[in-house]
């Protein structure tokens, strides 16, 4: 089993769609932070206050600069690197000819998965990793970051974290693309869930339900937010700061991890029965 | 003894979303009991063999019957017996950014086999030299040899080869023919689909011909080409008209050939003296008659009520005139 996962890794990080996506990623993080450096003024960020306070101890601060936007694009890079890892290699045939080899097809999906989940863990971590490095460079040369030795640990959580939720959403594109047999359409069905269902449809019009579902809790995973506002759920006092969720980061996490248990579950039964041609 | 691979009452039916379910496979029997030997399996396109291929290796249930190897259900148990199988189900399927011999090293590594394999087999197949360059890169026919190799690290008992020859050059499949009469001489046991007729006449031992998703033929060559029912006789005679009036109305199906003084007549080996009696009866005497020995290709013509498909790759050389081999016969 310990081959398949690391010759499924190694076939994961050999794809363009693997390479490309990160690498197009890290050059608009690159062009963004071009563009503040060149457009700011003397005030620069101050690392430590204004950009990295969310990962402090301070539980209030919902600031999310560092990472945020991770929470929103790493689902959405993982998730079509795992459709379009399972659905080109179906499409090729390289599933086929894999099964000539480990005609069990559990065994095989698993080693699959596993491989996938641990080399985006890497990727989206080492991505996470470049853009606070690169936000650290945004306030050592317009700003400062005096104090920032002092919040790496918080820095290097939400790095992990990010990690965690590409690996996730890793694992729901390869599973909804072995329910569908089309990566297009699970890319597509994806998107449109992403940018309509979810965040148009469902936020405003069944904000209780829209707590459960996987964007905005990979979203307060990553920012280590809690998840829902007092006006609808509940309200709580912790080390005397008055709070507002409905559930908090670490909820959120097991939420996710739960989507991807079941989208995994659903894929192996799928995938059991199903004909290879 | 355990037989190596049999098919019994197989049949397969596709449902398609609205639309009629297609039956591909529709009650197939085969049987390859022989080590050693190598087992051609011809059919049309879309007659069945890749389907049942696939249902051999464990790729697609079957909706009724058995297909089993060395014993053990594909569908329920191929997992027992992978080890001793190797295949390569129509094009090759390997991983384009990796080179030929990074592509054998992962599935060694399935295996648990040693790198040495990977050396073995990319000699056997002559890409040693090529085997650092990336997949992507090679021609189909390398592919093709890389495919094979694949097949072949394992070392297998049985060797399931679905269009081998595809992408081939003429040398390329001379090279396959003999690779492939090489590893049944080594005792294995090989089952090889294709459209290269002329390359599976020199190669098996054995054939089976399906249709339609049911068996036409299934033995020895020698039983197969036998049991195609007729043969082509060349006749020549002076009074070629008045022969094929005389031949056509005893109802024998006749063709004019270029040469004024020849025609051909589709007859039962065993009745061919009849043509002689019949254009004897009528004051027509011949001056040459032979017989043209059935090729595979024509007994598949006969059998299938269908040409052989297309060639996909280069077209074989041609052995005779129309592609048969034709000897005389004593008058």
């Amino acid at each position: 089993m310990k081959a398949l996962i690391a010759a499924e890794a190694q076939r994961l990080t050999s794809r363009r769609m693997t390479r490309f996506f990160p690498l197009g990623l890290g050059a608009l993080m690159v062009i963004g932070v071009v563009i503040a450096i060149l457009t700011s003024g003397d005030s620069g960020p101050d690392f430590v206050n204004d950009i990295a306070s969310g990962y402090t101890d301070n539980p209030d601060d919902n600031s999310t600069l560092v990472l945020g936007p991770m929470g929103f694009l790493v689902p959405i890079m993982a998730f079509v690197i795992g459709a379009s890892f399972f659905g080109a290699d179906q499409k090729a045939g390289v599933i086929e000819h894999l099964l000539t080899w480990e005609p069990r097809r559990s065994r095989l999906l698993l080693g699959r998965l596993v491989g996938g989940a641990v080399a985006l863990f890497a990727i989206t971590a080492l991505l996470s990793a470049f853009l606070v490095g690169l936000l650290y460079l945004l306030s050592s040369t317009t700003g400062t970051t005096d104090g920032a030795t002092d919040i790496w640990l918080t820095v290097l959580g939400a790095i992990v974290r990010s990690g965690i939720t590409g690996a996730i959403f890793f694992v729901l594109g390869m599973g909804v693309t072995v329910l569908t047999n089309n990566s297009v359409a699970s890319i597509v069905g994806f998107l449109i869930y992403v940018f309509i269902i979810e965040t148009a449809l469902l936020a405003p019009l069944l904000p209780k339900v829209s707590l459960w579902l996987p964007m905005q809790n990979a979203d307060a995973f990553v920012a280590r937010n809690g998840v829902g506002g007092a006006t609808l759920f509940r309200s709580e006092t912790i080390n005397g700061l008055q709070l507002d969720f409905h559930h908090g980061w670490v909820a959120a996490g097991l939420l996710l991890a739960a989507w991807a248990a079941v989208a995994f579950v659903i894929a192996i039964g799928v995938f059991s029965r199903r004909d290879i041609d | 003894m355990t037989t190596i691979l049999e098919v019994a009452e197989l049949r397969k039916v596709y449902s398609r979303t609205r639309r009629d379910p297609v039956v591909a496979v529709k009650g197939l029997d085969l049987t390859i009991g022989t080590q050693g030997t190598v087992h051609g399996f011809l059919g049309p396109n879309g007659s069945g063999k890749t389907t049942t291929i696939r249902c051999l290796l464990g790729l697609v249930r079957p909706s009724s019957g058995r297909a089993s190897v060395f014993g053990e259900n594909s569908t329920t148990s191929f997992h027992k017996i992978a080890h001793r199988v190797g295949a390569i189900v129509e094009n090759p399927k390997m991983f384009p950014n990796f080179s030929g011999r990074k592509n054998l090293e992962l599935l060694a590594r399935l295996a648990a086999l040693p790198r040495s394999e990977v050396d073995r087999v990319l000699t056997i197949v002559g890409l040693a030299d090529r085997g650092e360059d990336s997949f992507e890169s090679y021609s189909l026919g390398m592919k093709q040899r890389l495919a094979i190799a694949g097949a072949l690290l394992k070392d297998p008992d049985l060797l399931i080869l679905d269009e081998p020859a595809n992408g081939l050059d003429p040398a390329g499949i001379a090279e396959m023919r003999v690779l492939i009469r090489s590893i049944a001489d080594q005792g294995k046991a090989v089952l090889v689909s294709s459209h290269q007729l002329a390359e599976i006449e020199q190669v098996c031992d054995e054939v089976t011909i399906i249709s339609n998703g049911e068996l036409v033929s299934s033995g020895s060559l020698d039983h197969v080409r036998s049991s195609a029912g007729s043969t082509r006789v060349v006749v020549s005679i002076a009074d070629r008209t008045q022969a094929i009036q005389t031949l056509t109305l005893a109802g024998l199906a006749t063709e004019a050939l270029p040469n004024p003084t020849d025609f051909t007549v589709d007859i039962a080996p065993s009745d061919v003296s009849e043509i002689t009696r019949l254009l004897a009866a009528n004051n027509l005497y011949l001056e040459g008659l032979r017989v043209d020995k059935a090729t595979l290709e024509s007994a598949f013509l006969n059998l299938t009520g269908s040409p052989p498909p297309p060639p996909t790759g280069p077209p074989p050389a041609p052995s005779g005139p129309s592609g048969t081999n034709t000897h005389e016969v004593n008058q």
